[in-house]
């Protein structure tokens, strides 16, 4: 074998890498941070019901007390009340055609986590964690069962120790409590994954008259969220939505009320009340939050209900049912090597892509996405043609160096089951580009470095197609140039020897024809 | 003293006067386990909770789809799903004496049946076969109300295989009894059964119109009977009627129903077929009189064919028509199966309807035209 076969079969992979350099897989994960065993409910309900049955994705229930009003266990009031949490989760995740029932076993676990036992409980993409710590009154007061401890006297260092109801663990201090969720959270995620916190919102100027328990829940959660890459807070009016408008209806308010319905039946069904009564039944009809996003996270699904296009589709799976927001409904096109697009109506700077491919029965999907600006030039941003892992409902996330596009196109080339492709669910996330921006800014195509990041010393090899008289710079992130050189003759591979430069992050910049491309480049 | 006593005795009266509001027996014949809680409720809600009536609830099938007791329990299945709901209601008021459900099997009528109380709400499980679309299923000998009643087969046997009805009066006479039994002391029974006019309830299963027909039939029998009768499928085309807190116990006693189906390893069929009528109940007593027939228009509508076979097409030739002309055929879960709109026009129109997927039955082409239902039956065989 040449020398220049060696030196292009290394661009081969190389191109991969360079594919794949910006991109990190992940996925959504809801979070709902419960004080009590009701607060998913009765406050954050149809999103509950969204998340576990809609949306896809890992699920997490947390709830911190165990709602036994000052009885401890005495009366299995407490289970009573987890009876409840467990059937309305089952309910939501068993609604809408999920085909026969998994029956009533939820996958129990006793777990330790930060040196701490606690009770994990799984259904499908939801999972329940139940710490039994004890409920406090209104105001903060613990129970005289509790010796008058709460969580927040554990947050505030009033009590320094604060034991669960059925006494298996105890937790020092609130930075014990804290790690543990933290852990908990850990323990589901990655790094990756985008966290959707569900918590009630603990501004009382935004929510007056908020129960201690559900204050002190919420600031406990904000503080373990800041350690994630990425998330969002969803902050929910509590008991003071009452005074609101009913501003749930229809489909969502008959689901709402089915989690609800299920939760009081398991209740009740273990022999307690079940606070079925006419004031709660009025929150049902209620759900109102707000969004915070201390991170800037790009949230707006920009590609949903979209114009779409696609090569073929099968009979009732047009290619408009992949951004229709319902992951229970697909394109489906056949065979392999069949595309499907979209067309964003708009320039984006897109920073994330969910894609959902069909999920139930084991399957495994490889495919590759493009961008572009103008549906005439293309470049590959995600090459995901090596999976071997099975979709699910939560679908593949890939997060991207915001990617200027106004076309996305992928193209399947692999499923594990037949020649049918099929995307349930294909989802955008981004900032729109405005127009003066997009004429100003630099055209991002197809140049592809490797190695990228390269070792300092090495070579720097580039391919950019058609590159006669093109100049290559390099600039660093002050505007410096430190590297410039004009191709004078097609060139299919430029070597660029990186001897004097440092290590850093750098803008390899490539003209031709007075327009400009760019690419990040690494030095490490 | 005397006085004293009587004064005591009369408060007591008067006391219990007030609160003795359990004089009323109220029956709600469930001809399948879910049909009480999408079609009589909140009626039945009241009657627990409201009026402290004692409520029979009488499933007379399984609801097996030709299980019998198998594929899963699935009759089981169903069954805990309607006890659950029915728990649901009789504690949603509650905040003490909650109690576990006492189950028994009573002989009536030398007929062995399976009974669970809790509080003031009695369920009866009768177990006949499921009908389907009439006929029966192959798995249970093509036992059927609809030809129980029709006198096609002369006994009937409960898929648990717990007892063989002889006759069709058997049959009656023993739910008549069972009826008697718990309405001992009623001032009134009321007898709530799918509505059996099919100008008024079209497309109905063939083991509602059956039940509804038996259950009309032998509440003459019964001493101060008051009989209400619901429309059923058909109450998916028409306006939601519930809101508040009719809606809500609606709402809460289907979820508990289908958390019964779905924890016992089965569909819970909280979807979009059963959900769109939990917002619906419509009803009318017995003796009341319906919406003049003499008004109706009837459209001039042929059927090229009544009895089809599976996977052919029902062809219709309708005659000019002066108002809006509604098409609808309900498959036998209720589920609508085709749906068309004709505007009014002149000249014939020839209406193709493929059959493909449509289960052997008996069906109903209901028509609704000039504001009147209208139906059309027709049979698919194998």
């Amino acid at each position: 074998m040449s020398l220049n076969r060696i030196i292009y079969s290394g661009f081969i992979g190389g191109v991969l890498l360079l594919v794949t350099a910006f991109v990190v897989k992940g996925q959504n994960v809801n979070v709902f941070g419960c004080a009590h065993p009701y607060d998913w409910q009765l406050f954050m309900n149809p999103n509950a019901f969204d998340a576990v049955n809609n949306q896809g994705g890992k699920v997490l229930f947390i709830h911190l007390t165990s709602g036994d009003d000052g009885n401890g266990v005495n009366n299995k009031q407490y289970l009573a009340k987890e009876e409840g949490i467990k059937r309305g989760i089952r309910h939501m995740s068993n609604a809408f055609g999920s085909g026969s029932g998994i029956g009533s076993e939820m996958n129990h676990e006793l777990i330790v986590v930060n040196n701490h036992s606690v009770d994990r409980y799984q259904y499908r993409n939801a999972i329940i964690y139940t710490l039994r710590l004890p409920t406090a009154k209104e105001n903060g007061e613990g129970y005289e069962m509790h010796q008058f401890k709460s969580i927040q006297k554990l947050f505030n260092g009033e009590n320094q120790e604060l034991a669960t109801i059925d006494n298996k663990s105890t937790y020092n201090g609130v930075d014990d409590l804290k790690t543990t969720l933290s852990e908990i959270i850990a323990r589901e995620t990655t790094d990756n994954d985008l966290l959707i916190y569900h918590l009630i919102d603990d501004d009382e100027n935004e929510n007056p008259t908020i129960h201690s328990d559900r204050l002190y829940t919420t600031k406990l959660f904000k503080e373990v969220a800041e350690a994630s890459k990425f998330y969002l807070l969803n902050l929910y009016k509590s008991v003071s939505s009452k005074t609101e408008e009913a501003n749930v209806q229809g489909t969502k308010l008959l689901n709402s009320f089915g989690a609800w319905g299920a939760t009081c039946s398991g209740v009740s069904d273990s022999l307690f009340a079940s606070d079925w009564n006419p004031e709660n039944n009025s929150l049902i009809e209620r759900q109102y939050y707000r969004t915070a996003n201390p991170k800037g996270i790009d949230n707006e699904n920009i590609a949903l209900n979209k114009t779409t296009f696609s090569s073929s589709f099968e009979t009732n799976s047009e290619s408009k049912k992949a951004v229709d927001g319902d992951i229970n409904s697909w394109w489906g096109a056949n065979p392999h090597g069949e595309w499907w697009m979209v067309d964003l109506e708009d320039t984006y700077e897109v920073s994330r892509i969910n894609l959902v491919n069909y999920f139930q029965s084991q399957r495994v999907y490889r495919y590759y996405i493009e961008a572009s600006l103008d549906k005439e030039n293309w470049q590959k941003i995600i090459d995901y043609s090596k999976n071997e892992n099975t979709s699910t409902s939560a679908g593949a996330t890939f997060h991207l160096d915001n990617e200027k596009c106004r076309y996305l196109k992928v193209t399947m080339t692999y499923h594990s089951q037949n020649v049918g492709v099929h995307i349930n669910e294909f989802r955008a996330f981004g900032k729109k580009v405005n127009d003066t921006q997009v004429a100003i800014s630099e055209q991002k195509t197809s140049i592809q470095l490797y190695p990228n990041p390269v070792k300092k010393g090495e070579n720097l090899y580039v391919i950019a197609g058609n590159n006669k008289n093109s100049i290559i710079e390099i600039y660093s992130l002050t505007g410096s140039c430190v590297y410039q050189r004009v191709i004078e003759e097609e060139t299919p591979v430029v070597n660029i020897s990186l001897q004097t430069i440092r290590k850093g992050v750098y803008i390899f910049f490539i003209r031709e024809n007075g327009r400009r491309k760019r690419e990040l480049l690494i030095i490490k | 003293m005397k006085n004293i006593v009587l004064l005591v005795w009369f408060a007591l009266l008067v006391t219990n006067g007030l609160n003795l509001k359990a004089q009323n027996t109220a029956v709600y014949a469930s001809p399948h386990p879910d049909d009480w809680q999408l079609f009589y409720n909140p009626n039945i809600s009241s009657s627990i909770l409201n009026d402290k009536d004692t409520v029979i609830i009488l499933h007379t099938t399984a609801g097996d789809a030709g299980a019998a007791m198998g594929r899963n329990n699935y009759a089981l299945a169903r069954e805990e799903g309607s006890l659950r709901g029915m728990r649901f209601i009789v504690n949603s008021s509650r905040t003490s004496e909650f109690e576990s459900p006492s189950v028994e099997n009573i002989t009536v009528n030398n007929h062995s049946i399976r009974i669970v109380r809790y509080k003031n709400a009695i369920a009866v499980f009768l177990r006949l076969p499921d009908g389907g679309g009439g006929g029966g299923y192959e798995s249970t000998g093509h036992q059927s109300l609809q030809r129980f009643y029709r006198g096609e087969i002369s006994t009937i046997t409960a898929v648990d295989n717990s007892t063989t009805y002889s006759s069709l009066d058997d049959l009656k006479t023993t739910i008549q009894q069972l009826i008697v039994r718990y309405s001992q002391k009623a001032k009134k029974v009321g007898i709530n059964v799918p509505d059996t006019d099919t100008s008024i309830n079209p497309g109905d299963h063939r083991d509602h119109r059956h039940t509804s027909l038996i259950m009309q039939e032998l509440a003459s029998g019964i001493a101060n009977a008051e009989v209400r009768l619901y429309q059923m499928y058909v109450t998916r085309n028409r306006a939601a009627n519930l809101s508040g807190n009719d809606y809500y116990i609606n709402a809460g006693t289907w979820a508990a129903t289908t958390s019964g189906l779905g924890d016992m390893f089965h569909s819970t069929t909280w979807d979009n077929t059963h959900n769109s009528w939990v917002d619906k109940q419509y009803f009318r007593m017995k003796s009341s009189t319906n919406t003049s027939k003499a008004a109706a228009v009837e459209p001039v509508l042929n059927l090229e064919k009544t009895k089809l076979l599976a996977n052919e097409v029902l062809n219709v030739a309708i005659e000019e028509l002066t108002d809006k002309l509604e098409l609808t055929i309900f498959t036998i879960d209720g589920a609508i199966f085709y749906s068309k709109e004709i505007d009014a026009q002149k000249g014939t129109v020839e209406v193709e309807i493929p059959l493909n997927d449509l289960k052997p039955g008996n069906y109903s082409l209901i028509a609704r035209y000039n504001k009147h239902y209208f139906t059309y039956p027709f049979t698919i065989t194998q």
